[in-house]
């Protein structure tokens, strides 16, 4: 006979773990401070521990795509191909040597900067369609306020010493610095305040991310 | 450093009170929320593709689960169990993909116990949880491939995002399917309300769960919310005042 | 189940025959057989009486008619003598109610011209044929107590309205009222009881039927007075009262003798000496049971034969059986709480949400517009302006744009404070950003980095990401070439820590529990923190400087609140994208001053080169930047203007 419901145990484990975590920020005491670095490791090894579990996931993920030769089974085979030769490589060689590397600066750190190049493109894209897919006093606002910072971030034509310039790089400042940042620091606060509901909630067992 | 931070402990406990006691009070005195626009149109097209056989796809966002990235996302998982009930009876059920390893673990589970309270546990599927990429512009590159091949038609993005929020968005809004997206990332909340229609600003990524009949306790988590926001305005008006005008006293 | 009301000792129905008792076919069924053979047999022997007249009512003519054959027979077989010995051999077996009516009938001159009670009826009916308030009741009553005294057995086994009347009449004595029969008060006359049907005013004899000698009897007589006639008081309206004497008698109960029937004002009165059959009325009591919200005003009694046969349950083979359905499935209004209606919050957005899906059912959604190539040009020709704009000063050195002279208020701060630092304590910079970033913040920090290490300060590179040690010696190789930097002897990477603000927390509070294993370590060293650089520091604070590279307000936000309190006097400086700094830069220009240092963005860099003396990547790309810069702003303003245009146009008239 089951003495505990599953569920209530694994809740009444992520309370307590979690509780003398947030506990170790306000009590100041040697036992307590002890426990909480203790499960924070924990938490360090299980983070790299679970990333594995995930390469295992997305790899098992692909390998049933290839071998079930479902939609976009050749991009599949492309992903499971380089990620066993980037193992392999790493664990002969090492991550750190120049064959890996190779790997990284020549292949990932491109592709990464043209997905960057891409977000720019689309920003843009986006930009130019905002006003007419929303037509509000809002988009108005948005963009009129990118502007103004685009304009006082770059260059200008008629030099940096120029009136306008001088005008621009100002406001530029006075919006980012004013405006923009209060209203960030706002949205923190209450970005914040939902923040520690969320995790007060998984505290107390109302949401159980890890399942019942 | 004291020995007891007490202003700390009496935040902590003035949020669990609030909490706690508008969950007590909720039936009779029930709370009312403003209308969310994003949130009635998410419920309608989850509705649309569960008729239409196609599927919803919740991603959990690039963030890890250890430290404040994870709290958007663990506001997706809340939403995520009233997504999977809804999407149990259709002929796609939803997927989930995460940017950390761990979160798609939670992702799997979650699934796997919203199935089970159904009744469907057969529609769980281990692969319906998932890594798509490591790192965050990897997993923004695995998108199109879950947008396209798997008939998704309501991508809704909640979780913590860098910059690859906008690419996250557009990649939706070019696959046609319906885009809702929220972070707690500054940033990525300007970078959403230029790339999709139905954007969360602010702090509404973390009342997916109230607005989607989560729980009782999520309605309570709000107005405690509430309550603690107008108690900030106030001390920091005070503050204002203080620090302006008294220097000139 | 007809209702009336019969005694308690009562086997049958007076009303409708129904049996009140169950048969009992058990041990006496062999006797029971005995005497009712009997009686068949003296039923054959005696001629069947001739029929007078009809019935008000056709239940009860029915059933009289069928009495009356039976009493007529009796009669005959009475009147023509049983043998004592057979009288004899069924005197056990003889009910007692039966004894006693024979031993009253004994008592009386047998008169064979005295008619039947039925035919009295009869009689009664034919005379007036016209009545409106035929008293059916009555006169079965009086034609029981008179039949009460044929000691005869009936016949046979079905009932007959006159049994249990007879058995009243012999067993309760009853008083009666001479006066005309009136309903009881209180007791409405129904219009079945109105519209009971006349009595048959012709003889059965002329239709051809055996009547029952009794009935002869009564026809051929005329002016037979009521009071004659056993009369028992009927339930219902119309209906003459008997004499006392003459109930007390018969011995039904005393009750029966204060129900009055309801004068009718409508109905012709009835001729003197004719038995009236006034209409059934409901007593007092037996009105104060009638269900309040009957869906039903009018209870009808249907005749016999149009009455179904209950089939199931306790009361199978009976006739007219009330239904229990509409009783049961009858609608009743609630006694108890309140007739408003409770509704929610939650029911009331319920109510509204239905509402709204009902309406749009009926509103035409507009259909998607087509987003086919179309789009896709736009986005390839947006693409083409940005590119063009990248690469046009790159390969034509057009356009050009002036270098910043102004250089933002905190870079001199920063400058003095790298400027300042120990060469003996080693520097921790940390590449938290990843390889998308790399473009601006490779630019952004080379100014920096240039400065450190032309300085010769020791460096030790880490990262929370897993591609920041990469990164990290991408970032640091130029400087690391052109300073000819040692890798583990004034430059070290410690690699990359899992966790994340975790592993900020882990670092800051032991930094060499938390990093173990180095990252691209030259073959001689073992050990990361056995380096020179490295082998005194113990603890966070034992670094010059921690500098934070980061296109994440957020990552900067963790070490500035997580790591600082254990940094002591060891300034924090960080390195960010220009995004990322309104968010940062509180941290910086509060009374606190978590920050020591922040750089943000090109402009602040190609300053900072400029002060270094040192051109490098940020002047590089300042022309590119400006064009793409000004390209971009082009685009949005039209973005903006044609909005606009679509905007003015959809409000115009056509």
């Amino acid at each position: 006979m089951k003495l505990f419901r599953t569920s209530a145990l694994w809740a009444a484990v992520a309370a307590a773990v979690g509780g003398f975590v947030l506990l170790g920020y306000f009590v100041d005491f040697d036992f307590i401070q002890n426990i909480r670095l203790l499960f924070m490791r924990w938490a360090a090894l299980l983070a790299a521990a679970a990333l594995l579990v995930g390469l295992a996931n997305l790899a098992q993920v692909h390998w049933r795509k290839l071998s079930q030769t479902e939609e976009g089974w050749i991009y599949s085979a492309l992903l499971i191909l380089a990620f066993l030769v980037t193992l392999v490589l790493s664990l002969v060689f090492g991550p750190d040597d120049d064959v890996t590397l190779f790997i990284f600066k020549y292949l990932q750190f491109p592709i990464e900067a043209g997905l960057m190049a891409l977000l720019s493109v689309t920003l843009l894209v986006a930009g130019f369609r905002l006003v007419t897919r929303r037509r509000d006093l809002f988009s108005l606002l948005f963009l009129g306020t990118a502007l103004l910072v685009m304009i006082g971030t770059g260059p200008a034509l008629g030099g940096s010493e120029g009136p306008i310039t001088v005008v621009m790089r100002d406001m530029r400042a006075w919006i980012s610095q004013v405006w923009s940042a209060g209203g960030a620091r706002g949205i923190a606060l209450g970005v914040a305040l939902g923040a520690t509901t969320t995790g007060l909630r998984v505290l107390l067992g109302a949401d159980r991310p890890y399942g019942s | 450093m004291t020995a007891i931070d007490l202003q700390g402990l009496l935040l902590l406990f003035a949020f669990l009170g609030l909490m706690l006691g508008s969950a007590a009070i909720s039936r009779r005195f029930p709370a009312t929320f403003r209308q969310i626009a994003a949130f009635e149109a998410l419920g309608k097209a989850i509705e649309r593709a569960v008729e239409a056989g196609d599927r919803v796809h919740l991603s959990l966002g690039t963030g890890s689960v250890i430290g404040p990235e994870s709290a958007p996302a663990f506001a997706g998982l809340a939403a995520l169990t009233r997504i999977a009930r809804a999407t149990s009876m259709s002929d796609r059920p939803a997927v989930v993909t995460a940017g950390d390893g761990a979160m798609a673990i939670l992702a799997r589970d979650t699934l796997r116990s919203s199935y089970g309270e159904v009744g469907a546990a057969d529609l769980y599927d281990p692969t319906s949880g998932r890594l798509l990429g490591p790192t965050p512009f990897s997993y923004v590159a695995g998108l199109p491939t879950v947008l396209t091949n798997e008939s998704v038609s309501v991508h809704m993005l909640s979780g913590f995002y860098g910059f690859e929020a906008g690419l996250a968005a557009e990649f939706g809004e070019r696959a046609r399917a319906f885009v809702i997206g929220g972070t707690s990332e500054v940033q990525s909340q300007a970078l959403l309300y230029a790339t999709t229609q139905n954007p969360l600003l602010g702090e509404e990524v973390f009342a997916s769960g109230a607005y989607l009949g989560a729980g009782n306790l999520h309605k309570a988590s709000l107005r405690a919310q509430d309550v603690i926001r107008i108690a900030l305005i106030i001390l920091i008006l005070l503050g204002v005042i203080t620090a302006t005008f008294g220097n000139l006293i | 189940m007809c209702g009336t009301p019969n005694h308690g000792d009562a086997e049958e129905c007076t009303n409708c025959g129904a049996r009140l008792k169950p048969l009992d076919v058990s041990a006496s069924s062999g006797e029971a057989d005995d005497w009712l053979e009997r009686i068949r047999e003296e039923a054959e022997e005696s001629p069947p009486p001739s029929s007078a007249g009809g019935f008000s009512s056709a239940e009860p003519d029915q059933g009289s008619i069928e009495g009356a054959d039976d009493f007529s027979e009796l009669r005959a077989a009475d009147t023509g003598g049983g043998s004592d010995s057979e009288a004899e051999s069924g005197e056990e077996d003889v009910p007692e109610w039966l004894k006693r009516v024979r031993e009253k009938k004994a008592e009386e001159p047998l008169d064979s011209d005295q008619p039947a009670p039925e035919d009295a009826l009869r009689a009664a009916a034919a005379e007036s044929p016209a009545s409106d308030d035929p008293a059916p009741e009555d006169a079965l009553r009086a034609a029981a107590a008179q039949a009460a005294d044929d000691p005869d057995p009936l016949e046979s086994d079905e009932p007959t309205p006159d049994d249990p009347l007879r058995a009243a009449a012999a067993d309760v004595p009853l008083e009666a009222e001479q006066s005309k029969a009136e309903p009881p008060e209180g007791v409405e006359q129904t219009s079945e009881e109105q519209d009971l049907p006349e009595p048959k005013s012709e003889p059965a004899s002329e239709s051809g039927e055996k009547s029952p000698d009794w009935l002869e009897a009564t026809e051929s007589e005329d002016g037979v007075s009521e009071a004659d006639l056993p009369h028992v008081p009927a339930l219902v309206g119309g209906a003459e009262e008997p004499a006392d004497e003459e109930l007390g008698d018969l011995g039904l109960p005393d009750w029966l003798g204060e129900i009055e029937p309801i004068e009718d004002e409508s109905a012709s009165t009835p001729k003197e000496g004719s038995p009236d059959l006034a209409p059934a009325t409901l007593p007092n009591w037996l009105e104060a049971m009638r269900p309040v919200d009957t869906f039903r005003s009018v209870v009808e009694i249907e005749p016999e034969d149009d009455q179904a046969v209950e089939s199931v349950g306790p009361l199978a083979g009976l006739s007219g059986v009330l239904l229990a359905e509409p009783v049961v499935a009858m609608p009743r209004t609630s006694s108890v709480g309140s007739l408003e209606l409770d509704v929610s919050e939650r029911q009331y957005a319920q109510a509204e949400l239905l509402h709204r899906l009902v309406d749009e059912e009926e509103q035409e959604a507009p259909a998607l517009p087509k987003q086919g190539v179309r789009l896709a040009v736009f986005r390839w020709a947006i693409a083409a302006v940005v590119l063009i704009a990248v690469s046009l000063p790159i390969l034509t050195g057009a356009p050009s744009f002036a270098l910043p002279s102004l250089e933002p208020r905190e870079l001199g701060a920063l400058f003095s404070l790298v400027e300042r630092l120990p060469l003996e304590q080693p520097v921790l910079v940390v590449f938290d950003y990843e390889a998308g970033y790399a473009g601006e913040l490779e630019a952004v920090s080379g100014a920096f980095l240039d400065q450190m290490m032309a300085r010769g300060l020791p460096l030790a590179s880490m990262s929370t990401r897993p591609t920041g040690s990469a990164l990290a010696l991408i970032a640091l190789a130029p400087f690391v070439d052109r300073y000819e930097y040692e890798n583990g002897q004034n430059i070290v990477n410690l690699g990359y820590l899992s966790g994340g603000q975790t592993a900020v927390q882990l670092f800051a509070i032991s930094p060499r529990e938390a990093a173990l294993v180095g990252f691209a370590l030259p073959e001689q060293v073992q050990e990361v923190w056995e380096t020179p650089i490295l082998d005194e520091v113990e603890v966070l604070s034992d670094f010059g400087m921690v500098a934070v590279i980061t296109a994440d307000s957020e990552s900067a936000r963790v070490w500035a609140e997580q790591a600082r309190p254990n940094m002591g006097d060891t300034p924090l400086v960080v390195v960010l994208s220009a995004g990322a700094e309104p968010l940062v830069r509180p941290y910086f220009e509060g009374t606190d001053q978590t920050i020591g240092g922040i750089l943000s963005g090109l402009p602040a860099a190609v300053a900072y080169e400029l002060r270094n003396g040192r051109p490098g990547l940020a002047q590089e790309r300042w022309d590119a930047f400006g064009s793409v810069m000004l390209a971009a702003e082009l685009v949005l303003l039209a973005g903006v203007g044609y909005g606009l245009l679509i905007w003015w146009r959809g409000r115009s008239p056509a």
